[in-house]
């Protein structure tokens, strides 16, 4: 018996072992590269560039704003950091990662969608795992804490035991952290600085009826977000991005809105019901970029 | 309680201490602490199923004392059907009595006749399909005379409710595993050493190559119209081999557990994709199962031992009961009615000299994998209708769409399975070749199969095991 243990304990440590230090070489590899937006950032951008604005949002804030079409017009310098399939929570997570890796900038405009105007849900995002390489940073853990329901606390315990998080986000960390290794600077559906675009393609129904929706924002999160912004001097604008036949009223508030929820009907412009395509893009971002010119100067 | 989950990884430790180091060498009480530990683990699922295996043991108990007390060959019979009609009656009912009334009402409605009838809402207690066969075949054997009942209770109840085997087998016959419980165990090192080499290969199919594939095979089979020829043939395959390592991984995981407690269960699967006809696939795939049916149906029906016709007729009835027996839906009667199809010209050509060439038996493999697969599209199916129509758009299809191509994740997903798949087939037939029954590998290949299961294993997606719905 004594020897079947020892055996047991000494090979399991080993194991152990040998799994930590490739789940530790794997995260150092995300961490270093420019796969997901949050090491994307660090590797691309210094504190001390000068960043004029940044866009947090979901898929709707990646592929709506075209940075690069804005800068070009207005002579700015932004990037996008909007990341997909995320919600009001993570954008905020990203905004704390910009922030408190020192990085500095003027204006923060926030794709919000519709469905966190009042509230976020309570569960973990579903690309929350990308900031697992930034795990020991107060602001992740926090984030990790205050979300994650899972018994073992996989993401919020990744720092010291990263074992759990890559055998759970095998698929979404293993192939990127080999990628990452072979191609640091490779990136994950977002041009060099953070958009992406849909194909002019046809996913939508022409015969929808226009739908008019009367909302108010009061998420508490967006307040939180507005915080941070006034302590480092940055001002918050929040964007409503295009609809498909959807018009959102707003009501007053006390934020900078910019709502183009309704600026089209022109199905040509969407991808689908929520997302424009690369034509519609073109069409956003103009009359984007006349109204933010305003806010500039 | 599953194997694979943190109760689990909680309550196996605390048990292995106790009976080793708290209870070493107190038989009894070892036999006491594996019902209390069999009970929590089962009463996990639900603390109600607890009263009907303890009903079960506790008649059978009492039935196999009767058995052996009296010669009078009238009692003895009716002591055995009393025990037949409650097991199988148990059975029916938690399992079969929807699936009765519905298919009663759907034949009559053929005939423009309607009913209302009353379905209930009963939940299938997790392995009943198992624990009932293992009581019946200890009074069957009593009643034979090839066992002598037990008049130690705990023993019997340890017997009944080992939790390794308890929800999904190996079915164990008294005669092995009951004499277990009586003799003094002591801890014996290589055992424990293949136990754990064995449940690390088990948990490597299971989270693997099951739970990996069956995200494809979901994925494939709920959308089957829409497939192409050959996403429907990856569908299939992948589905043989979840089935096959969603299964045997249990069974391996069960017998090492089994081995760290010194007990010895019996093997359930003999590598049987490698099998190069029908025949010698029942003797390689879910043994306990297939030799159940042999010893307590096929042979008191006459076996073989009787004219062609009736030993086809017996045959016929062994497959479609073993069907029957996975599940209440003519899919798997079905299933069973096609390896009973597929078994009977093997059946009829035995005898026959079989010096095969090493090329023709690859392709006798091939074929009899290939007919197993095909049989797996209607153990798999969700009725008959879909059984049909994916076998038939498997030949004839015009669709282009290939699920496992639609997205990188799926493709990733795919590819692990092919990869663990092509290292399960290989590993396999080098222990086959070299006449062993079951893998257990060197230290190198262990811990490259933990670090596959690790960092490739389905975890976000894992599945309950497939065979605890039977």
């Amino acid at each position: 018996m004594k020897k079947f243990l020892r055996k047991i304990i000494f090979y399991s440590v080993i194991c152990l072992l040998l799994l930590e230090a490739i789940s530790f070489t794997s995260l150092y590899f995300l961490k270093n590269a420019s796969f997901y937006k949050p090491s994307y950032l660090l590797n691309n951008y210094k504190p001390n560039d000068e960043i004029d604005y940044i866009i947090l949002g979901s898929s709707r804030g990646l592929t709506t704003l075209n940075t690069n079409s804005i800068d070009k017009n207005l002579n700015t310098k932004g990037i996008n950091l909007s990341m997909d399939d995320t919600d009001l929570k993570t954008h905020l997570l990203m905004f704390k990662h910009f922030v408190n890796n020192g990085y500095k900038t003027k204006h923060c405009i926030l794709t919000l969608d519709k469905q966190n105007f009042k509230q976020t849900s309570k569960t973990l995002g579903n690309n929350d795992y990308r900031f697992i390489p930034f795990s020991n940073s107060y602001y992740v853990k926090e984030h990790y804490k205050s979300y994650e329901t899972n018994r073992l606390k996989l993401l919020y315990n990744s720092f010291w035991n990263p074992i759990l998080a890559l055998s759970y986000f095998n698929l979404e960390l293993l192939p990127p952290s080999i990628i990452s290794l072979l191609k640091p600077k490779f990136r994950n559906r977002f041009d060099t600085t953070g958009n992406y675009t849909y194909p002019n393609s046809k996913k939508i129904s022409i015969h929808k009826k226009i739908n008019t929706l009367n909302k108010t924002i009061t998420n508490p999160l967006i307040n939180e977000l507005n915080n941070i912004c006034i302590e480092h001097n940055i001002k918050l604008h929040i964007y409503i991005a295009p609809y498909y036949k959807k018009n959102i009223n707003l009501y007053k508030s006390n934020y900078s809105i910019i709502n183009h929820s309704n600026i089209t009907k022109n199905h040509l412009y969407f991808y689908d019901n929520i997302h424009v395509n690369k034509n519609g893009r073109e069409f956003v971002t103009e009359a984007f970029t006349k109204e933010f010119k305003k806010q500039l100067y | 309680m599953l194997f694979n989950s943190i109760e689990f990884l909680i309550f196996f430790p605390l048990v292995f201490i106790i009976y080793w180091f708290v209870l070493k060498n107190k038989t009894k009480q070892q036999n006491l602490l594996i019902v209390i530990a069999s009970y929590i683990f089962y009463g996990w699922w639900d603390w109600r199923f607890l009263f009907l295996i303890f009903f079960s043991t506790v008649v059978d108990f009492i039935i196999g004392i009767q058995l052996n007390k009296t010669d009078k060959k009238t009692l003895r019979l009716q002591l055995l059907w009393t025990s037949i009609i409650i097991n199988i009656g148990l059975l029916g009912f938690f399992k079969y009595y929807n699936f009765f009334v519905d298919s009663f009402v759907e034949a009559f409605s053929f005939m423009n006749i309607t009913f209302s009838t009353y379905t209930l809402n009963i939940i299938l207690p997790v392995g009943i399909s198992f624990y009932t066969f293992q009581t019946l075949s200890y009074n069957l054997d009593i009643y034979k005379n090839k066992l002598k009942p037990t008049h130690d209770f705990i023993a019997f109840a340890a017997f009944v409710s080992f939790f390794p085997q308890l929800v999904a087998g190996p079915i164990e016959r008294a005669t092995h595993l009951l004499p277990q419980f009586y003799k003094q165990r002591k801890f014996n090192y290589q055992q424990a050493i293949s136990g754990v080499q064995l449940m690390i290969w088990g948990f490597f199919k299971k989270i693997v190559i099951a739970d990996n594939t069956s995200i494809i095979v979901d994925g494939i089979f709920n959308n089957y119209e829409s497939q192409s020829s050959i996403s429907l043939a990856i569908g299939a395959v992948l589905f043989a081999f979840q089935i096959y390592c969603d299964f045997s991984g249990y069974s391996d995981i069960a017998i090492g557990l089994a081995r760290l407690f010194n007990f010895d269960l019996m093997t359930n699967f003999r590598f049987p994709y490698l099998s190069k006809d029908i025949s010698e696939f029942w003797k390689r795939w879910h043994i306990s199962l297939s030799t159940w049916f042999k010893d307590y149906v096929y042979i008191p029906l006459g076996g073989s031992k009787v004219s062609k016709t009736i030993a086809l007729r017996n045959i016929f009835i062994v497959f479609v009961i073993s069907g029957f027996w996975h599940g209440a839906n003519w899919t798997y009667i079905i299933w069973g009615v096609i390896h009973a199809l597929l078994y009977i010209p093997v059946f009829l050509s035995k005898g026959k000299p079989n010096n095969n060439s090493k090329i023709k038996n690859i392709l006798k493999t091939l074929f009899t994998f290939l007919i197993v697969t095909i049989a797996w599209v209607f153990f798999r199916a969700k009725n008959i209708h879909e059984a049909i129509n994916y076998t038939s758009l498997l030949f004839n299809n015009n669709n282009k769409n290939i699920y496992f191509l639609n997205t990188k994740k799926h493709l990733i997903i795919t590819l692990i399975s092919v990869v663990a798949i092509l290292l399960l087939l290989t590993t396999e037939i080098y222990y086959n070749k070299k006449g062993k029954s079951e893998i257990l590998l060197n230290k190198k290949m262990l811990f490259l199969i933990i670090l596959i299961t690790v960092f490739l294993g389905a975890f976000k997606n894992h599945n309950s095991f497939i065979y605890f719905q039977f």
